[in-house]
């Protein structure tokens, strides 16, 4: 009954996404003022609708209601209460219905926060996403239908997979796909000023708090997807290059290039048809991220299973929504003028060339993923693409970027008068070399030039970031949100940069071999084992170690690595034993029995990685602070706008 | 659905992969703790760094290093013996190519049929910075000496992003 | 310039340059078009070993592990090296196969037992027949390395000049055998079908 229930109204949420999109584009192309009133309808309709079937699954989950196969395929009647409710995305057509989903509450966001703007472009930006939304229905129920039974029902689950069994998977993909489907939101906005043909870049002061937001999200959803494979798949890495990790942070770096590029459209009128272009093509790579991680074209351990035939589907979607934006694009590009100017040495230029360097950044990401598949096109046989790659490639246009944003910081729009900063910018930048050399040479006695180079950079953008809200808080004068937000944000990146230099460069790894009360070194630290013992949890039996790490002679902490055997898909799985001492992680993780009591493990010490979470969550608190600003100002914008006056400049 | 494999094939590959996956389902996932020490320094590092090198041939996108596989624990012991033999990276690296295609390196061969993969950065970066310049050049000439009043609320610091 | 030529040349020069996203992503299309295409053949890895010459090989027998066979002894003849384990799924599904083949064959199957245990491979054969001619064993995986083996069941052809003219990665059936193995071989030596 229940499984019935929520595939019926998926069915109807898909009808009411199809009405969305219908009445959203018609009602303002041809004058129809009650169609666009009904956009609005469709829209909670669909969001009814949507979350009926997601609530349907869940119950299906939480009451072992085996004879829905997705259910039978990732659960079990040993699975925690916790883990059946997370079940929902663990795999294919589950984690598609948190996409629906999430794409219905940003639409029913976009519609209650939209109702100052224009209501005609309102509405194209509700039919926009009503299209994006019919489109990953129909997918959803021609190929991935979460709601097909079993006949018989299965006597019981095979289980979540045990490598999803643990806290991140509540968060993660949740977080990490309100990032992905957010930029729809943008990429609406742009479709509609698009459809629209409009010239003021009003537009871009509406899109930039939804941009904001998305951008946010993802940058919280991939460090959930890092720190969760820290330390659940047992070595230590936080990224690996792999192609689905790759297809979240393309995205990002083009949304961090677009919410730069809306500024300058916001603040002069300039990079309009730039910003457009950024605005669909953010979007296009959640959408061919989608792709590349569901229709099995490329080799990756997190991809999902995957099958030729719903790769044909997606693909042919995305070939639709981009191909129309894009050729949108072409027709209306071209008639958006700008004629602002800007010196060489203007925020404008420094602008100018972030956006570049990220979009470069993002395209040698794209082809080193997609390298594998041009190859193959070309008949070239097979080309294998990794880490090796992507981390020189990678930083070729990021390490110029970060030293252009602490010069670039200083400047003015328009006319950069970087001149009178001077004084700034060659203290902060001997401050960081001295700070740099201090904290390499000094603390980790590293000789590594590129660990040096990242950490000055990083300590030179959070002095530079300083400069300016400390100038104005002894003047007293106000600080915006949006300064604030930029700051922290700003100071966030460092930080990360900051914790990737010195990680990469002076962690210290060893795979050792102990027996019970045998110890070995590793970076200045202790390891001894005391004790493997066997314990039960709740569906599987582990080997548990006991170990003890000191330093000096001083007992630091004990660590409990674990094995896992998880009883229903007989799987191993690994929880690492790991401590954070002043920043840095103590690590260890169990291998194998090697007879006679004597243990494998793999023992890490990694200097204050605590900064590689820091450092996002500092960018994101940036970007909530900023949105706060942009939200308070669009309320009091929204009567402007209505009166038709166009794009002025505000006060702070 | 839209077949686009013959049945009969996808059936036989998926017949190989159930064999490899035999051995899949008994391993835990990307662990390969493997305490082995070379006898010298020299030799335990470049040891470390070729099995980083190389790409676990039958794991889904994991090195020789992460990969509790047994075919990965082989090759990682096929790399200490010929260390141990005196061999030298390239040596090491071209018998694994031989034997398993260019597939089994994580980090593409410079040669000519690579050569876009390597050379697309830099070619960005070159066009990206010309872009830039002829843009800058353009936006620069509309500044002129009189617009200094409209620039007022510009405000002499940044007061927004 | 004048105004009019300057509009006009810029009219030009915009026309062409706002479709490029869409020319670039129409390519980006095709390429993961095929890539889909292709995609149930993603990770199989492509034998570089064909058309070159057969790694030397010399490996225990699982009949006497005191004497060994290997490369030498089979110069100058066709022979089809398959490698395979008890521990392994698939093998028990293409050995049916593979005692067909070799009934109405007169090329030798020279079975490499992978990974295996000794007394185990032999009670298997035992019990489901041996279509070898000869079974060596390869506890270490050495063969396997040096063929560049990474799962089984995979299937060899050699020509009597040593070099793999062919590699099957998965189970044999008699419709691979028709038109891979047999194909290859000079008339009268095939005739491998059930």
């Amino acid at each position: 009954m229940v499984p019935e229930l929520g595939h019926f109204a998926l069915i109807l949420a898909m009808l009411l996404a199809l009405l969305q999109a219908f009445f959203g584009i018609a009602g303002p192309a041809l004058g129809r003022d009650r169609w666009v009133a009904a956009t609005l309808s469709a829209v909670a309709g669909q969001f009814v609708m949507v979350s009926t079937a997601v609530g349907c699954l869940i119950l299906s989950f939480v009451n072992f209601d085996f004879s829905v196969r997705y259910v039978a395929e990732n659960s079990n009647s040993a699975l925690p209460l916790f883990y059946r409710i997370a079940a929902l995305w663990g795999a294919h057509e589950g984690s598609l219905l948190l996409w629906i989903m999430l794409l219905a509450c940003w639409t029913l966001a976009v519609a209650i926060g939209t109702t100052r703007l224009p209501p005609r472009f309102a509405a194209r930006v509700l039919g926009v996403l009503g299209f994006l939304s019919f489109g990953f229905l129909l997918f959803t129920l021609v190929t991935s239908n979460p709601f097909l039974r079993l006949e018989p029902p299965a006597a019981d689950g095979i289980d979540l997979n045990p490598l999803l069994q643990d806290p991140g998977l509540a968060t993660h993909p949740p977080v990490l796909y309100t990032g992905y489907v957010g930029l729809a939101v943008a990429f609406a906005f742009a479709c509609a000023a698009m459809l629209e043909g409009r010239t003021d870049p009003a537009w871009a002061r509406w899109t930039r708090p939804w941009a904001t937001a998305a951008w946010t999200f993802l940058t919280c959803g991939i460090t959930l997807g890092a720190r969760w494979s820290y330390y659940t798949l047992g070595w230590g890495g936080y990224w690996a290059w792999d192609p689905v990790e790759n297809a979240s942070f393309m995205p990002w770096l083009v949304a961090t290039a677009l919410i730069h590029s809306l500024a300058v459209t916001d603040k002069r009128g300039l990079f309009k048809s730039w910003t457009l272009l950024l605005a669909i093509v953010g979007f296009s790579m959640s959408l061919v991220g989608t792709f590349l991680v569901r229709s099995g074209v490329i080799v990756s351990v997190h991809s999902f299973a995957a099958d030729p035939s719903r790769g044909t589907a997606i693909l042919i979607f995305l070939t639709i929504a981009i191909g129309s934006a894009l050729g949108l694009y072409a027709w209306r590009a071209p008639t958006l003028r700008s004629n602002g100017g800007f010196e060489l040495a203007a925020r404008e230029s420094f602008l100018l060339f972030n956006n570049i360097l990220l979009v470069i950044a993002a395209a040698t990401v794209f082809g080193g993923t997609i390298a594998p598949l041009i190859a193959d096109t070309l008949g070239q046989g097979a080309l294998s693409v990794g880490a090796p790659y992507f981390k020189p490639t990678f930083l070729l246009p990021i390490l110029p970027l970060l030293a252009l944003l602490s010069i670039g910081i200083h400047a003015n729009w328009k006319r950069g008068r970087l001149g009178d900063s001077r004084g700034a910018l060659f203290t902060t930048l001997a401050l960081a070399c001295a700070l740099g050399l201090a904290v390499v040479l000094g603390a980790y006695s590293g000789r590594q030039i590129l660990s040096y180079v990242g950490v000055a950079l990083g300590i030179w953008i959070i002095l530079s970031s300083l400069v300016d809200p400390i100038d104005r808080w002894r003047r007293k004068l106000t600080l915006s949100r949006a300064v604030v937000g930029m700051t922290l944000a700003h100071i966030g990146v460092a930080v990360v940069v900051i914790a990737i230099s010195l990680v990469e460069s002076f962690t210290v790894e060893r795979d050792i071999a102990l027996a019970p009360g045998q110890s070995a070194r590793v970076g200045s630290y202790d390891f001894r084992l005391l004790s493997v013992r066997p314990v039960e949890g709740p569906n599987y039996s582990a080997e548990r170690g006991a170990v003890v790490v000191s330093r000096n002679g001083r007992t630091i902490t004990t660590l409990f690595p674990e094995k896992r055997e998880y009883w229903v898909r007989q799987q191993v799985g690994t929880a690492a034993g790991i401590k954070n001492e002043y920043g840095t992680d103590l690590f260890v993780a169990l291998g194998d029995d090697l007879g006679a009591g004597r243990w494998s493990m793999r023992a890490q010490v990694r200097p204050l990685i605590a900064l590689l979470w820091l450092g996002p969550a500092v960018m994101a608190l940036g970007g909530f602070c900023a949105l706060s600003d942009r939200r308070y100002r669009l309320a009091r914008a929204g009567a402007q706008e209505r009166a038709g006056v166009g794009p002025t400049e505000r006060p702070a | 659905m839209i077949p686009l494999v013959d049945a009969h094939a996808r059936r036989l590959l998926i017949g190989a992969c159930a064999c490899v996956l035999v051995l899949l389902a008994s391993a835990p996932p990307a662990l390969a703790i493997d305490p082995v020490q070379m006898p010298t320094p020299e030799l335990q590092a470049r040891y470390l760094a070729l099995i980083q090198e190389f790409r676990c041939p039958v794991c889904q996108n994991e090195t020789l290093a992460d990969s509790n596989e047994d075919v990965a624990g082989e090759v990682r012991r096929q790399i200490r013996t010929m260390l141990l033999q005196g061999k030298t990276d390239t040596q090491i690296r071209d018998y694994l190519v031989s034997r398993y295609s260019e597939f089994i390196l994580f980090k593409p061969e410079y040669s000519l049929r690579n050569a876009w993969l390597w050379l697309l950065p830099v070619a960005l970066l070159a066009l990206g910075t010309v872009v830039a310049l002829r843009v800058i050049r353009a936006r620069a000439a509309l500044v002129g000496e009189d617009d200094d009043q409209e620039d007022g609320d510009l405000g002499p610091r940044v007061d927004s992003r | 310039m004048s105004s009019n030529e300057a509009q006009t040349a810029r009219g030009r020069l915009s026309f062409n340059r706002f479709l490029i996203p869409i020319a670039v992503f129409m390519l980006l299309a095709t390429v993961l078009a095929v890539g889909v295409k292709h995609s149930p053949d993603v990770g199989v890895i492509h034998s570089p070993l064909i058309g070159k010459p057969a790694p030397v090989w010399s490996l225990p027998l699982l009949a006497d592990a005191r004497r060994s066979f290997g490369s030498q002894n089979l110069r100058g003849q066709w022979y089809v090296l398959n490698v395979w384990g008890t521990w392994c799924y698939a093998c028990r599904d293409e050995h049916q196969s593979l005692l067909a083949i070799a009934q109405h064959t007169a090329v030798p199957i020279i079975g490499i037992d992978w990974r295996d245990d000794d007394a185990q491979a032999r009670s298997w054969l035992a019990q489901l027949g041996d279509p070898y001619a000869t079974v060596a064993t390869d506890h270490d995986g050495r063969l396997a390395i040096d063929w560049g083996v990474y799962g089984a069941p995979e299937t060899f052809l050699v020509n009597p000049s040593g070099v793999v003219l062919f590699k099957q990665i998965g189970p044999m059936t008699p419709a691979v055998w028709q038109k891979e193995f047999a194909s290859r071989l000079p008339p009268g030596l095939a005739r491998g079908h059930s």
